[in-house]
């Protein structure tokens, strides 16, 4: 019994012409948009377009605004969480006697 | 692994497009420890709304246990819908607020008492928000300079002291989305972190 030829199956050559078919994604300014997950984009796929869809749907965000600023706000909390220090209570005591004079 | 879903949980959702680029653009310049970032927001200087973050002039101020009770400009920490008139409550809440004080003063006071080097280390962390007490505040607004606010010296006021109508006379600034966003972190920093290494059944104090 000859073993299946999975890399040339009807399956594995739907993928990779749905990636393929979805690569311009990767320039467009929109690309944090989410692509349709209707089945008009991956029709000619049939059984497998909705598989295709939902797959490369993470694959738009990953590379759109929203990761780059969930990125970003995640490095300002590490930041702040990390780094910040509690304020010397030197200078605490200074603010304490000097109240009134250090107001805006 | 968090699911892109859950990414978008965690993000302002309520941001248009040119804002989220704006929020972007202010974030990355706080990275860029650019302390002179925009932080402030002019769109809504006219409304008669208390937002969260907002500077107020002449709010009843107190240091307690000194009895003296002045009016001071502050910063508001209330949340804008819990203070919100149209929300029906109960009970009402209080405004909560703490006093906006002067960097220039703060520092020059410090340095009759401690050394320069000190001194400046500590202006350092401030503009970079890395003291948890502290929230900084650059010029902006009707600020007038560089200010401070020590988030541990909170004080309440019953809502109704301020005439919502009078609040585009008596607001000093309004933060920006990025501005309001740190506001709220460093508030939860302050308040919430549970890095406080208490072991609370075994009573045991790290």
């Amino acid at each position: 019994m000859s073993r299946p030829h999975y890399l040339i199956s009807p399956r594995s050559l739907a993928t990779a012409t749905a990636l393929f078919l979805s690569l311009p994604m990767l320039g467009d300014p929109q690309q944090d948009q989410p692509l349709p997950l209707d089945a008009e984009k991956f029709a000619p796929l049939d059984g497998v377009g909705d598989i295709v869809a939902k797959a490369m749907q993470p694959a738009s965000y990953i590379i759109g605004k929203p990761l780059v600023l969930f990125s970003l706000i995640s490095e300002v909390a590490t930041r702040l969480v990390k780094e910040s220090k509690p304020l010397d209570g030197d200078f605490a005591r200074t603010v304490d006697k000097e109240f009134w004079n250090l107001l805006r | 692994m968090i699911s892109i879903e859950e990414i978008r949980d965690y993000l302002p959702s309520f941001l248009s497009q040119g804002s989220e680029q704006a929020f972007l653009d202010e974030i990355r310049q706080f990275l860029a420890k650019n302390s002179k970032q925009l932080f402030y927001s002019s769109k809504l200087s006219k409304e008669p709304i208390l937002f969260q973050g907002d500077g107020l002039e002449g709010l009843l101020v107190i240091n307690l246990p000194d009895v003296k009770i002045r009016p001071a400009p502050v910063m508001l920490f209330s949340n804008t819908c819990d203070v919100h008139p149209d929300n029906k409550r109960l009970f009402n809440s209080c405004l909560t607020y703490a006093p906006i004080f002067s960097l220039e003063k703060y520092l020059y006071t410090l340095r009759k008492e401690h050394n320069e080097d000190r001194v400046r280390g500590h202006e350092r962390d401030i503009r970079q928000q890395l003291i948890t007490q502290i929230f900084f505040l650059p010029d902006g607004g009707r600020l007038g300079g560089d200010c401070l606010v020590f988030l541990d010296r909170a004080m309440s006021a019953s809502s109704s002291v301020v005439d919502r109508n009078k609040v585009p006379d008596i607001r000093l600034f309004t933060l920006s989305d990025f501005g309001a966003w740190l506001f709220v972190l460093k508030l939860s920093i302050h308040f919430c972190r549970i890095r406080d290494r208490v072991d609370r059944v075994a009573g045991v104090i790290g």
